[in-house]
């Protein structure tokens, strides 16, 4: 991609938000998508409970009522891209999404929903949940 | 000696070289610390051996501002003074606490907490605490010596760990110092005596007496070479400003400083819950539970980064199980419920306990752990905090006081800084998660009253506050009150600012500091 597009992209991406996430992500394929979502969706116990938490996120962040964006938004620390994760069994991935929310804490990476104090990732999970039929 | 005032011929004049105008914390101190000595003192005292509801109504005065405790409960007016009822709460202030920081308006005491560690160590003494290396948790923590009592793994740079020290049950300083100070040769107590002018000389440069009265309808007066008001951070200004045949707007109140910068610490009880999520950690040095058990409790305090960082006060959060009665099995709201659920699908028993159950067959959800946050937070000074007179009198004829507390928008953005740092650093270190209950804007939640959580702490200081320069503070810093050259006040009326601590072990180093200080200014050996 030329630099100036680039530039343009993230410029543009201030103002459209997940534009660049979605954008960068857009390598992958819808099956491995289904996969990736798939296998993330299938460390919650149970789904409503992240469906509602999901709804009330996605109330405040309607730009990410979509599958895509959150699944970049989620994946975009993982070394080696989100094909990576499709790798990990349950166990691996449980243990990389805990660290994640660790280090949203860390950074500063925090949604407030109704009072409490959320790591991004486990609400944009959450959100995923929501959208998922 | 104990005598009751009340017994007294009308117009007698009592000697003495030292008059201590108040019997509490402050002024069983000073006389403790003059026991044995060449000079003479007396220890004026409103109220007996007990307390006396009649007595007690002299305390009496006007609330114009946000909601606090009536006055008559305010101060105690009985040998001990509020330590009648304290609950022996003690921990020293912090370094940051006595210097300026430019977010905070009138900060900044004229010396630093160096100057005294030495009276902190006296004052742990009179407390009857151990030493003051006791208040490093870690320190308590290995004393304790039980693997289930451990300071949270916080980083140290943005949530720290204090510790309070607790004799219990808590000492009333009338009952524990009664005798020693009744067998004293050179102090006389006079209980059921009230001040109710001070008398200074024409040029407003020295106290040459008080006038003293009892309920029994007798006066008399008291004079000495020096005189020490210690009634506490509302009586204090109270009778100063009520001083005022003189001038007119009150003893030591030239600049229009008595009374005002009345603090605070406000009090949350429940300014947030946690859903603790890891039962290794759980925080029980946190909880009251450790009071009684250990004689000691931890709180989570900003570091002075994060004060620096985010221009905040000080405060300190110290948890105890929720009073919630849903919280015992569930949160108290449905999406409350819905949080405790996905976060342990990821959290600590998700990585260590569910994997192995919850493939079998009567697997339970573990149950969660819900504390609520008790936040006692610093209050900025506010010129505009103040105590004034009411245009009532009480049946002694002395004008009431009247409180006007007041808050700012700093006071509450501290407490929901905090609440968010707090939340953050548990995520952060794999604890749980934390709820703020408190709204966003400068308002303050419904009084204790009234069945809410917001109350102040019973500690009432910064109403003759300390700075070097009269035009900014209403004593110096011996605690002698400028341009009057023998009056001096003892207590957390003086103190600039306030801190997060219970003001009790401060205001006892001061006094024995301003005891040393008038020992070695008017009584060199």
């Amino acid at each position: 991609m030329k630099r100036r597009n680039l530039l343009v992209l993230f410029s543009l991406s201030a103002i459209i938000p997940g534009l660049t996430s979605s954008w960068l992500y857009r390598g992958g394929s819808a099956s491995s998508d289904k996969e990736i979502e798939g296998k993330l969706l299938k460390l919650f116990s149970e789904m409503k409970s992240p469906k509602v938490i999901g709804a009330e996120y996605l109330r405040s962040f309607p730009g990410q009522v979509d599958s895509k964006v959150l699944l970049a938004r989620i994946c975009s620390s993982c070394e080696g891209g989100a094909r990576s994760l499709t790798q990990m069994d349950a166990r691996a991935l449980r243990e990389w999404i805990h660290e994640r929310q660790r280090k949203d804490f860390e950074e500063g990476r925090i949604i407030k929903l109704q009072g409490w104090i959320l790591s991004a990732t486990e609400v944009q999970l959450c959100a995923l949940a929501t959208l998922h039929s | 000696m104990f005598i009751d005032a009340r017994t007294l011929p009308n117009d007698t004049v009592v000697d003495s070289d030292i008059c201590i105008i108040g019997g509490g914390a402050a002024g069983i101190t000073l006389a403790k610390e003059f026991t044995g000595k060449s000079y003479r003192v007396c220890i004026l005292e409103s109220g007996g051996l007990e307390l006396d509801s009649t007595t007690q109504s002299l305390a009496d005065g006007k609330n114009v501002g946000l909601p606090y405790f009536a006055l008559t409960r305010a101060s105690t007016r009985y040998l001990g003074g509020n330590t009648n009822r304290w609950g022996s709460w003690c921990t020293p202030f912090d370094d940051m606490d006595f210097e300026y920081r430019p977010w905070v308006p009138y900060s900044g005491w004229p010396f630093t907490k160096r100057e005294l560690v030495p009276y902190y160590e006296r004052a742990q003494a009179i407390c009857k605490l151990r030493s003051l290396d006791y208040y490093d948790p870690t320190r308590v923590v290995e004393d304790i010596g039980n693997p289930e009592v451990q300071v949270l793994p916080l980083l140290g740079n943005k949530i720290v760990t204090k510790m309070w020290q607790f004799h219990l049950p808590a000492m009333s300083f009338g009952q524990a110092y009664k005798s020693e100070i009744e067998r004293a040769n050179n102090i006389d107590t006079y209980l059921h005596a009230t001040v109710v002018d001070i008398e200074a000389n024409n040029t407003v440069q020295a106290v040459r007496r008080v006038r003293v009265a009892s309920l029994s309808g007798n006066k008399f007066w008291v004079a000495s070479r020096i005189f020490i008001l210690a009634m506490g951070g509302i009586e204090n200004p109270r009778l100063l400003l009520a001083s005022n045949k003189i001038q007119s707007a009150g003893l030591g109140n030239q600049n229009d400083l008595v009374g005002r910068f009345f603090m605070e610490h406000p009090h949350l009880y429940g300014s947030g819950k946690i859903l603790f999520t890891n039962p290794e950690h759980y925080p029980v040095l946190y909880t009251t539970e450790s009071q009684g058990r250990y004689s000691a409790q931890a709180g989570l305090c900003p570091s002075r980064e994060l004060q620096e960082q985010e221009k905040i006060l000080n405060y300190i959060g110290c948890l105890t199980p929720s009073s919630d009665v849903w919280a015992k099995t569930s949160m108290s709201d449905e999406f409350s419920e819905h949080i405790s659920a996905i976060v342990n699908d990821f959290g600590y028993l998700a990585n260590r306990v569910v994997r192995k159950l919850s493939n079998k067959p009567n697997y339970v959800r573990p149950r969660r752990m819900v504390l609520d946050i008790i936040t006692k937070s610093e209050q900025a000074p506010n010129p505009d905090s103040r105590i004034t007179l009411s245009r009532e009198r009480d049946r002694l004829g002395v004008n009431r006081a009247q409180l006007n507390w007041r808050l700012t928008s700093l006071d509450k953005r501290t407490i929901l800084r905090m609440q968010q740092a707090i939340g953050m650093e548990l995520g952060r270190a794999d604890l749980g998660r934390l709820k703020i209950e408190l709204s966003e804007d400068d308002s303050w939640p419904v009084p204790l009253s009234e069945g809410g959580p917001f109350a102040g702490g019973w500690h009432q200081m910064g109403t003759t506050r300390m700075h070097i320069d009269p035009k900014q503070g209403v004593v110096d810093q011996n605690c002698r009150i400028h341009g009057i050259s023998n009056l001096y006040i003892a207590g957390s009326s003086v103190f600039p600012t306030g801190g997060f601590a219970n003001p009790t072990l401060t205001l006892l180093a001061l006094t024995i500091r301003l005891a040393d200080h008038l020992n070695a200014k008017y009584f060199p050996t």
